[in-house]
């Protein structure tokens, strides 16, 4: 169980203050690249101004995933499936294309805002992950999987706190 | 639409006191320093120099450069000096005494730091403009390395061994030779007491003591500037690009202050521009405050790095945070 000649380990027990400082300087950056921060695999998070229980109970309705979902709309091409789990509030969905390989997957977890930010309503952190050997010409999603997301995410947002601000959440 | 308000040259004057990195390490006891990283070498103003002696020497140089005659052709005289030659007065008087001129207008400012090159093209652009004026000189001179960072008591910090003396100057005239095509400056005050001048003994700076007076910036102050720069930075490079009208793309040389290199790269990676064509003096006069951007800038002239028919993109920030600023030039040559 050493640690000892392990290449690239931060030896955070015995490294100095000022070379931690050093090394944090040195790795914060003032813009990143689009493909470092998205590459094949990203998490986006959102703040959203409703319960954690009426966002949980909207997401894991696969009736409502057309609503706020580009995917659905290349089903055709795309099968869903969702794997729901109510204790951890989470949901996953799964994406495979005509002969049953999986080619994304979508992680939303959600998470009762009031212990970390102090305020009422939700964070929604949705980890997506693409199979790189996947291409199809009719499907853009490939490509724009990052921009796809986060138009979704915004679209999970607006409706609920739409429907939540009239009562209907 | 021309702004009347040209860049036409600039030139620099280092003191000769080169000061390698054994001056901080011996005096420490310490091996390793990791703020040392980049910085090889620097200046340290000499002992019985003054700032209007850096500045007479720099605008002599640029004079003699552009076949000036300081005597007539300085209507305007512009001065910032990190640590001045004494208080009260600023330096732009004993600078025009000694180069035997009359400028219609001094202005010694002492805000700005280093990005206070920018504020005095703010300056003398809206001079230049709106009174009779035509000629205006601009003069960074930094002196505290020498002065503060260099004395017993003071060089034994690792932040010691990274500012450097120098001088820069630039000409500007009331023309469109090489028009500065925008200037953008921003103050966020609320950033403006996280500077501190600190002392062993917590007496003030001008009081009598026995240890020198510091900068002060702690580790965790350091960390939120560090932050701000990463922010404030870029923000007011693209507002420069913006004002000019061109877009990032359009950018041939980036010009900054240069506190570090973490900095240096930050900003450049903002503009998606290649080191090379990020013009600094890093390794060979550590930070120069506000003498860096006209120090590079001559840098830059003088070594054909710039070529003509350029866009210079200038640009900094100051202190903790309180002040930034940026320009773009569009550099027609000589």
């Amino acid at each position: 169980m050493s640690l000892e000649n392990i290449e690239g380990l931060v030896r955070v027990e015995n490294l100095e203050n000022d070379d931690m400082n050093d090394l944090c300087i040195e790795l914060t950056h003032s813009v990143y690249k689009h493909e470092e921060i998205y590459g094949n695999f990203f998490t986006l998070e959102k703040y959203i101004d409703v319960d954690t229980d009426a966002a949980f109970n909207y997401l894991s309705d696969k009736n409502n995933i057309a609503e706020w979902s580009y995917g659905i709309r290349e089903a055709e091409l795309l099968n869903c499936t969702a794997k729901i789990n109510q204790q951890t509030k989470v949901v996953d969905l799964f994406w495979t294309d005509s002969e049953g390989n999986q080619v994304i997957q979508d992680m939303l977890r959600l998470l009762a805002a009031q212990q970390p930010l102090q305020k009422n309503g939700v964070v929604l952190l949705w980890s997506s992950v693409i199979n790189d050997s996947f291409s199809h010409p009719s499907l853009t999603t490939a490509d724009h999987l990052p921009a796809l997301r986060k138009i979704e995410i915004d679209n999970i947002k607006t409706i609920l706190e739409h429907r939540h601000a009239e009562g209907k959440s | 639409m021309s702004s009347h308000f040209s860049l036409v040259g600039a030139a620099s004057y280092l003191p000769e006191n080169i000061i390698d990195n054994d001056f901080f390490i011996e005096s420490s006891n310490q091996k390793k320093h990791p703020m040392f990283r980049g910085t090889k070498f620097r200046r340290h103003i000499g002992k019985h120099e003054s700032a209007a002696d850096m500045a007479v020497h720099a605008i002599n140089k640029l004079s003699e450069q552009l076949n000036l005659n300081p005597q007539k052709d300085i209507d305007i005289l512009l001065t910032n000096v990190s640590l001045p030659d004494i208080p009260f007065t600023g330096i732009g008087a004993v600078v025009s005494k000694n180069l035997n001129a009359k400028p219609m207008h001094i202005f010694d400012i002492s805000n700005g730091g280093c990005v206070s090159f920018v504020f005095m093209m703010e300056l003398a652009k809206a001079l230049l403009q709106t009174t009779a004026a035509k000629t205006a000189m601009i003069c960074n001179v930094q002196t505290s390395a020498g002065r503060i960072f260099a004395q017993t008591g003071n060089r034994e910090y690792p932040q010691s061994a990274i500012p450097g003396d120098g001088c820069g100057v630039a000409y500007f005239t009331a023309s469109d030779e090489s028009p500065v095509l925008s200037v953008v400056t921003k103050q966020y005050n609320e950033y403006a007491e996280d500077m501190k001048i600190k002392t062993d003994d917590e007496r003030y700076w001008w009081q009598p003591g026995n240890t020198p007076f510091n900068v002060d910036f702690s580790n965790s102050k350091l960390a939120a500037i560090i932050r701000r720069g990463n922010r404030i930075v870029p923000e007011v490079l693209y507002a420069a690009c913006e004002e000019a009208d061109i877009d990032t793309d359009d950018v041939d040389y980036l010009i900054t202050n240069q506190p570090n290199r973490v900095f240096l790269r930050n900003w450049r990676e903002s503009i998606d521009l290649p080191e090379e064509q990020h013009i600094d003096t890093f390794d060979d006069h550590g930070n120069l405050f506000g003498a860096a951007i006209p120090i590079c800038l001559a840098k830059g002239f003088e070594e054909g790095t710039i070529k003509n028919n350029s866009k210079i993109l200038v640009g900094g920030f100051s202190h903790a945070g309180d002040y930034a600023g940026a320009a773009i030039i569009d550099w027609k040559g000589k």
